[in-house]
């Protein structure tokens, strides 16, 4: 199996703090897949992804990103920001220019690209996330969830094999949350690795597939959404519960859902019940 | 006040003209508004009115505020030109108030004087004014940049610019979290209070500078902010020709002025 991203026992602290941000961290995430990295606050999350694009240096171990360690040099650092890119919790961090067309592009111009393609390469990301209405306004008029898309389209511009997204459904109401997850299913679907980081079970469950528990800097478990939500060991260690709907999949008697596959969406659910049902007799 | 100034501008009618074109417009009538005649200055700012109000369409009101604030300084300047103390050196008296222990004047030379100074001072931010509400912020940057500013104050210009917005919106939030908690009620204790949101707001500059910093390093900063180049645009004859002819009538005039 490839993988776009790798930590083999990586540790970092803070200055001025006692207890180390990751301890001896150690996890792969599979090329092409969308994975989620479910913990706490605290527990790790943004620092792991800011060791991911470059940002912070870890004081041990080493990062694997698509096959090549990671290497603290100006060169590799900006061969670096074409492979992977971040997606920060607030979009304000990585907002730098006066209107979204104009902030895509600051990192092609970084990179010398020629006028012409750079204009090809944003009208190709603003069609691909839909921000034409909203192109030409200024930032700080935008919403939350269309600074979100546009911070997630300047690094779409890049064209990185590796996307981080920093908790990219928090604070957002139900549409802009379905904008972005559309969104996001386009850049998978076009081969690139998504990562994700929340504690936001339901979205993990219904999303992902592969999955990273962390808990106080250090990797619980990993493995497909199957593993992790249907083992749950290591979600009650890192005291994150269940989804909704794996907690009432796996609260139906287990000789009713055995050979079953947990179901991952509402429809999902309602489909294996009424075949469950179906098949003992009764109706739904 | 910036938030509403904003607003407008991204919405005024004549933003589609070429910035490059409104900014030597505005440079050129600055130039005539600072020499020409008072008269003539009165007509400057009255043209330039129409072009925000009329052909831009900013309301009048927000017009009205901006242009109306900035000669509010002037205005609270003024009593140092017109009011003299002690007996009058020269010129004829306006107006005299007698205080018990000396003479205040306004002499016919003060009250002239404050009205060419408020003629040319009117005239000259009606031509800022209509820089400031026809061109968007970043467009003015690419203008600058075309005239060969240098690139560290650009990038200063355009970091101060979002970070205006910025600060203003947590500025608003801490004030609004202070109203609703009831707020502290006495001049000391509000003295006190703002001291200590003043606090708060700096350290969240620097927690914001140091996110910023990081998105920065994220996205690959270079050490230069790469600005969009300036993309020429058209003017539309209308305009073109207005201009063209409004000069030359202010030049005619004030020729005429000078001659008789």
């Amino acid at each position: 199996m490839e993988y776009s991203l790798s930590f083999d026992g990586v540790v970092f602290r803070y200055p001025d703090t006692a207890e180390p941000a990751l301890k001896e961290l150690s996890f792969k995430v599979p090329k092409g897949s969308r994975t989620a990295v479910l913990g706490h606050n605290g527990s790790g999350k943004s620092t792991l992804f800011l060791q991911a694009v470059g940002v912070l240096r870890p004081q041990q171990g080493g990062i694997t990103v698509s096959g090549r360690p990671l290497v603290y040099s100006r060169k590799e650092l900006a061969r670096l920001r074409r492979t992977a890119g971040l997606v920060f919790q607030d979009p304000e961090q990585q907002l730098i220019l006066s209107t979204p067309q104009d902030d895509i592009s600051f990192g092609l111009r970084g990179i010398g690209m020629d006028e012409r393609e750079i204009r090809l390469r944003c009208s190709e990301v603003v069609e691909l996330l839909r921000l034409e209405e909203f192109k030409d306004k200024p930032i700080h008029q935008l919403s939350l969830g269309q600074k979100k898309r546009t911070a997630l389209a300047g690094v779409l511009a890049m064209e990185p094999e590796l996307i981080l997204l920093d908790e990219p459904t928090a604070y957002l109401d139900p549409m802009s949350e379905a904008q972005l997850l559309s969104g996001l299913e386009n850049i998978h679907a076009a081969g690139t690795t998504v990562v994700i980081a929340t504690h936001d079970m339901n979205l993990a469950y219904r999303w992902a597939d592969w999955i990273i528990v962390l808990d106080r800097g250090s990797c619980l478990a990993e493995g497909t959404a199957g593993e992790i939500f249907g083992g749950h060991t290591a979600l009650q260690e890192a005291g994150l519960g269940l989804p909704l709907l794996a907690e009432l999949w796996y609260s139906l008697p287990e000789g009713l859902t055995a050979g079953y596959p947990a179901p991952r969406t509402a429809g999902d659910f309602k489909a294996a019940l009424q075949q469950l049902l179906g098949s003992t007799g009764s109706g739904v | 006040m910036i938030r509403r100034i904003d607003a407008c501008v991204s919405m005024n009618a004549l933003r589609p003209l070429s910035p490059m074109w409104k900014s030597l417009y505005a440079a050129l009538m600055f130039v005539l508004a600072s020499t020409l005649h008072p008269v003539l200055q009165a007509g400057i700012t009255v043209w330039m009115m129409v072009w925000c109000i009329v052909y831009a369409r900013i309301p009048l009101r927000v017009y009205g505020l901006l242009s109306g604030t900035a000669l509010l300084f002037c205005v609270l300047g003024m009593p140092a030109l017109l009011l003299e103390f002690g007996h009058s050196a020269g010129g004829g008296p306006a107006g005299l108030v007698q205080l018990p222990v000396l003479p205040v004047y306004i002499t016919a030379e003060g009250l002239q004087r404050a009205g060419y100074l408020l003629a040319r001072v009117a005239a000259c931010t009606s031509c800022f004014l209509f820089i400031i509400f026809t061109t968007p912020f970043y467009e003015l940057l690419q203008v600058l940049r075309r005239l060969r500013m240098p690139q560290i104050v650009l990038e200063l210009m355009l970091i101060m610019y979002r970070f205006l917005f910025i600060l203003g919106d947590t500025a608003q939030g801490m004030l609004l979290a202070r109203t609703l908690r009831g707020g502290k009620r006495g001049f000391r204790a509000r003295l006190r209070e703002t001291a200590e949101m003043a606090g708060a707001l700096f350290a969240g500059t620097m927690r914001r500078y140091y996110g910023l910093s990081q998105g920065l390093t994220a996205r690959g900063f270079t050490g230069e902010i790469m600005l969009p180049p300036y993309v020429p645009r058209q003017v539309p004859l209308k305009y073109s020709l207005q201009v063209y002819a409004g000069i030359v009538l202010l030049l005619l005039a004030q020729w005429w002025i000078v001659r008789h």
